[in-house]
């Protein structure tokens, strides 16, 4: 077997996995993707995460707020 | 020649893969003047249903879900079309696909439906109807036939829904029922 022809032949198979692993949602099953916590932003446990980060930093505010100019977080 | 024959081959296999995935959206089955598709179900009161018993009425056979963000601001709207015209004959009958059925029935408390709300929860009614969107609404008229097809919603549709229903529904007679 040639070269070119084993590339050809780990493309194809590559296409052929990759293609056979994607489906179409229908409209009607997208009960789970439409879950807040599929979502970017505004996850329903932002805030328990935030106050995680807070304790484990030893501030407040860790997210958004400006530091107070000693470098330390 | 090999080569041609090789190449052909990797194409047509491309070719079959991909328009398998691309194509995958099902195209809808109702169409607009063509009977409606008649389903039976069990409703959130737990009874039993028969769309053809509805025939003779105006009806809007909607799909919603309580995950479905615009099918919680429309069903609110529903409410007020169905009390201002069901003296007339018009009936809406609310198609429920949740799994959870406690999802739907939560959504509920919150917003009481007048009108009769089947349970999907197989969603074996809704693959038969193949909405294109969620919601959608589908507008029969008293001889069983589809009037329309409403996909999603938007409060620019209110206006729309009350001047078809009310055109469908014919004029009042003098008790203010159906002619």
């Amino acid at each position: 077997m040639r070269a070119g022809h084993l590339v050809l032949l780990l493309v194809l198979l590559v296409v052929l996995v990759c293609g056979s692993g994607c489906i179409t949602v229908q409209p009607w099953e997208k009960e789970y993707l439409a879950d807040p916590i599929m979502g970017f932003d505004d996850w329903p446990d932002q805030a328990f995460q935030q106050e995680i980060s807070e304790i484990r930093e030893a501030s407040a505010l860790g997210k958004e707020g400006s530091g107070g100019g000693c470098g330390c977080n | 020649m090999f080569r041609k024959l090789e190449l052909s081959v990797v194409l047509i296999i491309l070719l079959a893969i991909f328009s398998t995935v691309t194509g995958a959206t099902e195209k809808a089955t109702i169409e607009i003047g063509k009977p409606i598709l008649s389903f039976k179900g069990m409703t959130v009161t737990n009874e039993t249903f028969d769309l053809a018993e509805t025939n003779g009425k105006v009806v809007i056979v909607n799909f919603w879900a309580s995950w479905c963000l615009p099918c919680r601001t429309e069903l609110p709207f529903f409410v007020e079309l169905f009390n201002e015209f069901k003296a007339r004959g018009f009936e809406i009958i609310a198609v429920n696909i949740d799994t959870k059925v406690d999802n739907a029935r939560q959504f509920m408390k919150k917003t009481p439906l007048p009108f009769t709300v089947v349970l999907d929860t197989e969603q074996a009614i809704v693959s038969l109807y193949k909405p294109e969107m969620m919601p959608s609404s589908y507008v029969v008229d008293r001889k069983g036939m589809v009037h329309s097809m409403h996909k999603g919603f938007s409060k620019s549709d209110q206006e729309m829904y009350r001047l078809e229903i009310d055109t469908l529904l014919g004029p009042v007679s003098s008790e203010g029922a159906r002619q």
